[in-house]
């Protein structure tokens, strides 16, 4: 069963050039993607910065409106609601975010932090609340939690931090999580437990998670498809050994290849990619990625790609392939 | 004999909870031509180890003991004057670029223009001249070094920090984790250029960096930290098939890799000690998977095991 589908999602962002002056500019955040994630499997969203990931993430918990497009949740349309409805589909929803240093209010305990969507949703009485907030923290391996509650998070190292911020996110029981760079600011034996700890939630839980990484080595362990954004788009979405044995796109190819590799032994192909990333604001027609690929041709200038079917599962966005 | 060799280094930081044992007791050398590798977790001490070579150590941190000699000379004994006319000139550093080492309000030229003129005798046109060699060398237009800071991408900003630390030919030049804030392929341009710019020049190196990827791929010898000292040094290739110690085995084995079978990994028990109170003996003893009596009551020696290959290990093999 799908659990989220997204189609033609954009966010677009104004520019403004002063306090009063109208935009007539607009950032394209995310500009029409599509995808949809499995019950129970996670999709890692990967690229390099700026190119609409984190937008991506916020727009599926509706921390932002998007400007076009459907957000399927379980079946219902999720993209316009406000208020009650919003917040009632909130219990279904979570967000862990990059920074565990900033996410944790330094004033309140984990009891607090952890407690808090609960009583924002009104969910059971204080006790319950207390026997919740504790057995979430034993999911996440804060074991004894009886020993975290009423710390604060400045007595807690960054591996802890990061998983109370995971325990704030599954306390309510959500069906869909969306990770914002979970790890990326952890130190390396951490971070892989961190990793851990969410695949095992998720087949202990049946969660659905869309991993947000730049880390193309994270992304492989984590996910069961991976989809690659370029400038707002997704350029090639496939299952993940695939993608990683099987890019189509060029810009896949190009990213797979600048990834350093821990054996010394191994000698890499680089394929050497022009120029920077175009900026984002009014993009021009046509491939966005046409002025750095070595395959060019005019009709990349002239017509947007539309996705081609690799395989089953196999999208890319490339004039180039053809299937 | 090493164009740098390390002895018995101990750095200690003074905090109002007591001294953070940050180094202890690391010996190392480095051979003329060399890169090294200095890897591990933030906060096991690779910085501080960097930073007392060039003497640019907070003011809370005291080197307790140990040698630093620099082509013959110990460089802890040295005056401070002595030491301005070694820094920049003979050893030389590349920060991380996003850390702010670049002053927003000079023009790049002059930045690096003072960095030549603090050591250099020479007359504006030729120092000119050399800043725009040198930005040939890291590949950026030459035209675009009147800019600010803040006109340039991350990687250009990074490349500009080469080029400063590359504009008195020092002979020695130690590099701090000088790609961690960038994007992969940004990254893998400059760790090519970096490379490609050791080679024509014949530099020593040191490469800091917490990704055991990043080392693997720029250093010939690799030295692995852990909790303010180094548990092994060795040549790349070895190191990397048949690892000794047990921290630098779960450290290999906590990295996911785009490479190979995807295989679940496991992570290392527990987490980094305080080097306010660290652990009695063998500091990695409390996560070590092998530790006996012997690795709580003693601290191990760090002993060349194989031809070139050092570990600090009370059971090695």
């Amino acid at each position: 069963m799908k659990l989220i589908e997204v189609t033609d999602l954009k966010k677009y962002f104004p520019v403004r050039k002063g306090i009063f002056s109208k935009s007539d500019k607009y950032v394209h955040a995310v500009d029409g993607i599509n995808f949809s994630v499995e019950e129970g499997k996670i999709l890692g969203l990967a690229g390099e910065s700026g190119c609409g990931k984190t937008t991506v993430s916020k727009l599926l918990v509706r921390l932002l409106e998007p400007t076009n497009g459907k957000i399927l949740l379980e079946g219902e349309d999720i993209a316009h609601k406000k208020g009650k409805k919003l917040k009632e589909f909130r219990k279904k929803m979570q967000m862990i975010f990059q920074d565990p240093y900033g996410s944790l209010n330094p004033r309140f305990t984990v009891m607090d932090t952890v407690a808090e969507p609960l009583i924002i949703q009104g969910i059971g009485t204080p006790e319950e609340r207390e026997d919740a907030v504790a057995k979430a923290l034993d999911i996440v391996g804060l074991k004894s939690p009886e020993e975290f509650l009423f710390r604060y998070p400045h007595e807690l190292s960054g591996g802890q931090r990061q998983r109370v911020a995971i325990a704030r996110a599954l306390v309510i029981e959500p069906k869909f999580v969306a990770a914002d760079e979970p790890v990326s600011m952890l130190d390396v034996s951490i971070r892989l437990g961190v990793m851990n700890l969410m695949l095992e939630l998720r087949d202990r839980l049946n969660l659905t998670i869309v991993f947000v990484t730049h880390d193309l080595a994270c992304a492989r362990y984590m996910s069961d498809e991976i989809a690659i954004m370029y400038l707002g788009e997704i350029v090639e979405i496939a299952p993940t050994e695939e993608l990683i044995n099987n890019p189509k796109h060029p810009y896949t190819k190009a990213l797979l290849s600048s990834v350093p590799i821990p054996d010394p032994s191994e000698k890499r192909k680089r394929i050497e990619v022009k120029g920077r990333v175009s900026t984002p604001i009014d993009p021009p027609h046509g491939c966005r990625f046409a002025p750095r690929c070595p395959h060019v041709t005019a009709k990349c200038k002239k017509k947007d790609p539309h996705n081609v079917r690799v395989s089953d599962k196999h999208l890319v966005a490339c004039h180039s392939f053809k299937s | 004999m090493g164009i740098i060799e390390i002895e018995n280094l101990k750095i200690y930081y003074k905090t109002v909870k007591g001294y953070v044992k940050a180094v202890e007791n690391v010996s190392f050398n480095i051979e003329k031509g060399e890169t090294m590798g200095l890897v591990g977790e933030s906060g096991c001490g690779k910085t501080t180890i960097g930073m007392s070579i060039m003497r640019l150590l907070p003011r809370n941190a005291k080197i307790i003991g140990g040698k630093i000699i620099f082509e013959g000379e110990d460089l802890i004994k040295k005056r401070e004057e002595e030491m301005e006319k070694i820094r920049w000139k003979e050893i030389s550093m590349i920060f991380q670029a996003a850390m702010n080492a670049l002053n927003p309000v000079y023009k790049i030229e002059n930045q690096i223009l003072e960095a030549i003129y603090a050591h250099e005798n020479i007359s504006k046109k030729e120092a000119v001249e050399r800043v725009s060699r040198l930005y040939s060398l890291v590949g950026i237009d030459p035209r675009r070094a009147k800019e600010y800071p803040h006109e340039y991408s991350g990687g250009m900003k990074q490349r500009a920090v080469i080029a400063m630390a590359l504009a008195c030919n020092p002979k020695f030049i130690i590099a701090d984790e000088p790609t961690t804030a960038l994007d992969v392929m940004v990254q893998d341009q400059i760790i090519s250029e970096i490379k490609e710019i050791q080679k024509k020049l014949q530099m020593t190196m040191m490469y800091i960096s917490h990704d055991i990827s990043v080392i693997a791929e720029t250093c010939k010898r690799i030295g692995v930290m852990y909790a303010g000292g180094i548990v092994e040094y060795a040549d790349a290739i070895p190191l990397f098939k048949k690892p000794l110690h047990p921290y630098t085995k779960a450290l290999m084995n906590s990295f996911p890799s785009i490479k190979g079978e995807k295989k679940k990994l496991t992570p290392v028990p527990g987490e980094p000690p305080n080097l306010l109170n660290p652990p009695s003996g063998c500091r990695f003893h409390p996560r070590c998977s092998k530790a006996k009596s012997l690795c709580r009551k003693k601290a191990p020696k760090f002993v060349e095991y194989q031809h070139r290959h050092f570990v600090a290990c009370h059971y090695v093999g």
